[in-house]
């Protein structure tokens, strides 16, 4: 169930430059909160109207957690909060990924800012699963994957650390099994993901983004292109309320 | 008993001033899970046309200074759909009903109105002034002539009361009010969004997939006010301001200014208790100033 409320920040902390993890005490948003799903932060400058919405990278009883980085006016002022302020807040939201039954092997990939929301989702799947990580630079979170006692690995595009690439390389040298792919990041690295799970027939879920107003899917300001199986023709459908998460093979990537 | 908020719209009485602004508010099932829709005077539904429209390219939402754009393009999916579905929803609801009403082309305004006509719904708006439709639209809301003959022509085909929504991107709002009144409008609305742009400095290109939305959010009160003052001088039907509109000291505003009632669009997605929050600040405004009727101060400003 949907809650709108003001939350205090509990935690809120810088994780490396730009990018910053914020805790928030809302039980009521916690209690019902899936991996997966968002919340809508709204900026305390009310010249900014429209709510930023970010996945939820970890839930616990009473709090839901987020990680951000600093992308314009909003988020700006989000990591000028601190600790015990307050802020209105809306969620959660959207589907959240499926889970898979707890023998199904997994692969989650996730690139840059669409590694947080990867994290919950991991926590709740079993240890055969698989993990790649890809950043442009300096990685961050991975300890928290690791802490999870799964398989791993990381890639950048830097040289310094690490596999020198892209996640996507990675997951070219994996072997391919049954099982569910859960992906996050850039479109075009979800696209990419969504090719080769289709060449190995394994079902892939997408989490996308979108500029949106609402987020809880009145406005349909975001659409992402779907083609239901089944149907002829594709459709707008809302990230917010039928996603973020999709079938990535149902998703209409290159139009 | 009478609270004295009541509104009457051609014959249709609200029960407080306060609707929502088409499109903002999808219709109703969404933010009636946060709020209580019997609160409202009425539910304006988004936009609902002949047959589904698929909706414009994203991105369709861009923030702006106090305010945002939108493209969307009034997607939906068709009048056969809204009337199996949302109708019944709404129903449920202690609230009036205003079908806002869009078309590409003058057939299918009146197919749409035409399909309406013996639904349970109790008013229609008629949008002739979207600025993300191509074809219909604004195209049709922006001369006078025009005007009058689409609402005479749509207004044979509708059974319910009709409103006529306007757009502010006209040299003279009271002559096209007076046409639409002269072409049998029952009510007015005003104003739709005005037409926008914003560019991203870093890709160096227009934030909206269309290039151009309509812009909406405080920042268009002030010219929203003056129209709606101005139509309500010039026009003897009633007025339904909208256009910025965030909080009851804005809503009163209008009524002041000689709007029935008030519909709140932007500020719903800055803070979905919006409308709540006003019809609460009308009513606190009226016990302290000692106000039984709202009759009282619309329109007190000359």
């Amino acid at each position: 169930m949907n809650t709108y409320c003001t939350a205090p920040i509990i935690n809120h902390e810088e994780i490396m430059s730009g990018v910053w993890k914020m805790e928030l005490a809302a039980p009521e948003i916690a209690r019902t909160a899936k991996p997966g799903q968002f919340i809508q932060l709204y900026p305390p400058d009310e010249r900014n109207l429209l709510a930023r919405p970010i996945s939820l990278s970890s839930v616990s009883e009473k709090s839901v957690t987020i990680v951000y980085r600093i992308a314009g006016k909003g988020t700006k002022q989000f990591s000028q909060l601190k600790k015990n302020n307050y802020i209105r807040v809306m969620g959660p939201l959207g589907n959240g990924f499926t889970l898979p039954d707890k023998t199904t092997r997994s692969i989650i990939v996730g690139g840059g800012m669409g590694i947080p929301p990867l994290l919950e989702l991991a926590k709740q799947l079993n240890r055969n699963t698989e993990i790649l990580l890809g950043y442009r630079d300096i990685p961050f979170m991975t300890e928290d994957f690791q802490k999870l006692g799964m398989k791993v690995q990381i890639a950048s595009q830097s040289e310094n650390y690490g596999f020198q690439g892209t996640v996507i390389d990675l997951l070219k040298n994996i072997a391919p099994s049954a099982g569910q792919v859960f992906a996050c990041g850039p479109r075009q690295m979800l696209y990419s993901v969504s090719i080769w799970a289709k060449k190995h027939n394994m079902p892939i879920q997408v989490s996308m983004e979108e500029r949106m107003a609402c987020g809880i899917g009145a406005c349909l300001g975001c659409g992402v292109k779907v083609r239901k199986h089944g149907e002829p023709d594709w459709k707008y459908m809302r990230v917010c309320k039928d996603g973020p998460v999709f079938s990535g093979e149902e998703v209409v990537w290159n139009e | 008993m009478n609270s004295g908020m009541e509104a009457t719209i051609a014959g249709v009485t609200l029960k407080n001033p306060v609707t929502t602004a088409s499109g903002t508010f999808g219709s109703g099932r969404e933010y009636g899970e946060l709020i209580d829709l019997n609160r409202l005077g009425a539910v304006t539904v988004k936009g609902v046309s002949d047959e589904a429209w698929k909706g414009n390219p994203v991105p369709r939402i861009a923030e702006t200074q106090s305010g945002m754009l939108n493209s969307i393009g009034i997607q939906n999916a068709g009048a056969e759909y809204f009337i199996e579905n949302d109708i019944p929803f709404l129903r449920q609801y202690d609230t009036k009903i205003i079908v806002n009403i869009c078309g590409h082309t003058l057939t299918q305004y009146c197919s749409v109105a035409e399909k309406l006509a013996d639904c349970d719904i109790d008013l229609l708006e008629l949008n002739i002034s979207c600025p993300n439709v191509e074809e219909g639209g604004l195209s049709f809301g922006t001369d006078p002539h025009v005007v009058e003959r689409v609402v005479h022509t749509v207004r044979n085909y509708a059974k319910q009361p009709l409103i006529v929504k306007l757009s502010p991107e006209v040299s003279d709002i009271t002559e096209i009010a007076k046409a639409a009144v002269s072409g049998g409008a029952d009510a007015i609305s005003l104003i739709n969004t005005l037409r926008g742009m914003k560019i991203d400095i870093h890709k160096r290109k227009p934030v909206l997939a269309n290039k151009i939305g309509g812009y909406s959010g405080p920042g268009i009160m002030p010219v929203a006010l003056r129209m709606v003052y101005e139509v309500c001088h010039s026009v003897d039907v009633p007025v339904i301001g909208m256009g910025g509109i965030s909080t009851f000291e804005d809503a009163l505003e209008f009524i002041m200014a000689g709007a029935e009632a008030v519909a709140v669009g932007t500020a719903n997605f800055h803070n979905p208790y919006a409308s709540i929050e006003i019809i609460d600040g009308i009513c606190q405004y009226m016990k302290e100033n000692l106000i039984s009727s709202l009759a009282e101060i619309r329109g007190c400003v000359d």
